[in-house]
């Protein structure tokens, strides 16, 4: 009998915290052929959900995971992007070695935010993220920055060609060389973000999130996390600005309005807040639903958004992934 | 009985070697005074209370010892160190471990999750090492999930491990916070109220695993709590507090005797 309990416990004690590699393979394999199928118009609207998708992870690790609001998410995407045009328009990197730049320029502007962030809880520190991501796209157009900047104009970034021998042998074309990059990054970043929730890291993040002093007093140094998580939230999303910055091949300070920062919050929830994964249907989401608004309607595109919003919520209200897994356990049970 | 008179008759002799020492401790919120001049000694391997009626300042001086209060006046010495200089995050490093009088479990994770993050501060993997997934970092993880499969044998709960917190009784809640304290390995465990909420069958359950982990682990244990059975039965010291100072201190059977101790709770009506 003791003999049982133990060993259904080791078996437990193993099978905590292991990547389920029987629904991440056909995903993975899945995703890699995708764009040898579909047109090149659907391959770059892939690539796009992809960036977004990393954008709303990072936006996930932060509040989902850390329970620290922001509304200002675009900011960083802003900055992400817009370091990766500089580097490129005017220093001439190579575009590859601009992405991850990006990427570390925002864990810095994150890290350096959230110090202050720290005295701020829930309603107010989404007050002071939203003055974040309002004022980035007048500092952008800004008549001191617009030498970098290009000012209200923006920049151009042109793509490197296809490396020559994907080219000639199998045939790539710029669209799906460019969704195999951003496709791999992703799996990356989502390895990362899957660790970091399974580990010591992870509980402490999640700790805070759901009672702060119980984890102070179980030992987390509380603003340590919270400041790391915030670069590391602005990284993932400062990677997946500097991606669509040469990927769109063309930034300008209109792109990054405050608007952005609500989509990846929208992306967030509809994906399924406290979800790794959900962020791809979050992308798929806040990609594809706005599109689809405008297609019924031009002048009540906002309207036939908010109803479809809402009508999502209603049947999802933990999310895509909350949906998910109710009906995994539904089914589950039926067996 | 017997073991507790000896206890004491040797603790008293050797007042110098207590782990934590309050000192001389005065709390003030705005004009309220809560504590003022509050000094006693907890033995170490002693099981001490801390009583008194409703607003007695026993749990701001409770809150005071895990620094979650900063004291205007007099100190509190843990292994004979000031520790009004850390950070509320050290006192799990040091040997503080504590309990919540009302539940303060991290509801949306699992048992072991909640378990395990009880001894953060007994390991001591970073970002980097756990975003990479560094190799060492498998074994940290083991040791820790094995010592929390641990303490929830310890105290009967391995058959909650996997289960989420939201669906569990107060009184399996409760002693899962006892297990979370106990993970970061405690010299002082600090309990609010542990019997708050408890039946008659979990009470007797209380007694017996607050004996148990000063037993087995040597840790000593500071209680308030309201329920006097539970104090008088399992306390070795006992010190009473009212309108923020200390009343008597003492063995369990000379304070429920105290003069000042029953005015206290009855009130005598003279005055």
């Amino acid at each position: 009998m003791a003999t049982d309990v133990e060993t259904r416990m080791d078996t437990n004690m193993e099978a905590a915290a292991k990547i389920p590699f029987k629904w991440v393979i056909p995903f993975i394999v899945i995703g890699a052929i995708l764009p040898f199928f579909l047109g090149g118009y659907a391959t770059f609207q892939g690539t796009l959900i992809m960036i977004y998708a990393i954008a709303i992870l990072g936006l996930n690790l932060l509040t989902g995971f850390n329970g620290q609001f922001s509304l200002g998410h675009s900011a960083f995407y802003a900055i992400g992007a817009y370091t990766a045009a500089i580097l490129v328009y005017h220093l001439d990197w190579p575009v590859y070695a601009a992405i991850p730049v990006g990427g570390v320029v925002c864990f810095f502007a994150g890290f350096l935010f959230g110090l202050p962030a720290l005295r701020l809880e829930g309603l107010y520190l989404a007050l002071a993220t939203f003055a974040l991501g309002v004022s980035i796209p007048q500092v952008l157009k800004s008549s001191h920055l617009e030498g970098l900047t290009g000012g209200v104009q923006g920049l151009d970034v042109f793509r490197p060609a296809v490396p020559a021998f994907l080219k000639e042998n199998f045939g790539i074309t710029m669209d799906q060389w460019w969704y195999l990059i951003v496709f791999v990054v992703m799996l990356l970043l989502f390895w990362v973000a899957w660790n970091l929730i399974n580990s010591r890291t992870g509980r402490a993040m999640m700790a805070i999130r759901d009672n702060p002093i119980a984890a102070k007093s179980m030992g987390v140094n509380s603003s340590l996390y919270k400041s790391l998580t915030f670069g590391v939230s602005a990284f993932y999303t400062g990677i997946a600005g500097a991606m669509a910055a040469i990927v769109i091949e063309f930034v300008a300070p209109d792109s990054f309005t405050f608007q952005l920062s609500i989509l990846l919050f929208i992306g967030m929830v509809v994906g399924g807040t406290g979800s790794i994964w959900g962020a791809i249907f979050g992308g798929f989401f806040i990609l594809t639903v706005p599109n689809f608004a405008e297609e019924i309607s031009t002048g009540l595109s906002y309207a036939i958004f908010g109803v479809i919003l809402i009508l999502v919520i209603y049947v999802m209200p933990s999310g895509f992934a909350g949906l998910v897994n109710l009906l995994r356990v539904r089914i589950k049970n039926m067996l | 009985m017997n073991k507790n008179t000896d206890n004491l008759a040797s603790t008293d002799a050797s007042a110098s070697d207590a782990l934590l020492s309050v000192q001389d401790v005065s709390v003030h919120f705005g004009g309220i005074v809560a504590l003022d001049g509050v000094s006693f000694d907890i033995p170490s391997g002693q099981i001490v209370g801390l009583i008194g009626p409703n607003g007695a300042g026993k749990t701001t001086l409770f809150n005071c010892i895990s620094r979650l209060y900063d004291v205007n006046w007099g100190d509190i010495l843990f292994n004979g160190e000031s520790i009004l200089k850390s950070p509320v995050h050290r006192m799990s490093e040091i040997g503080l471990g504590r309990t919540f009088q009302n539940l303060a479990l991290f509801s949306n994770l699992s048992v072991l999750d909640n378990i395990m993050i009880g001894g953060h501060s007994t390991a001591k993997s970073d970002y980097i090492s756990n975003a990479l997934h560094l190799p060492w970092i498998k074994r940290e993880e083991k040791e820790l999930r094995k010592r929390a499969f641990e303490m929830l044998r310890f105290m009967e709960l391995e058959d909650t491990a996997l289960q989420r917190i939201g669906g569990l009784s107060f009184g399996i809640q409760k002693r899962l916070e006892i297990a979370r304290a106990l993970l970061s390995r405690p010299k002082l465990l600090l309990m609010d109220e542990p019997a708050g909420g408890l039946n008659h069958n979990e009470l007797s359950l209380l007694v017996d695993t607050i004996r148990r982990i000063r037993d087995e682990f040597g840790t000593t244990v500071l209680l308030v709590e309201h329920h006097m059975g539970v104090v008088m039965e399992v306390s070795e010291k006992v010190v009473a507090l009212n309108f923020g100072r200390k009343l008597a201190e003492g063995p369990p059977a000379e304070i429920q005797q105290h003069p000042d101790v029953i005015e206290a709770y009855l009130g005598t009506g003279k005055k």
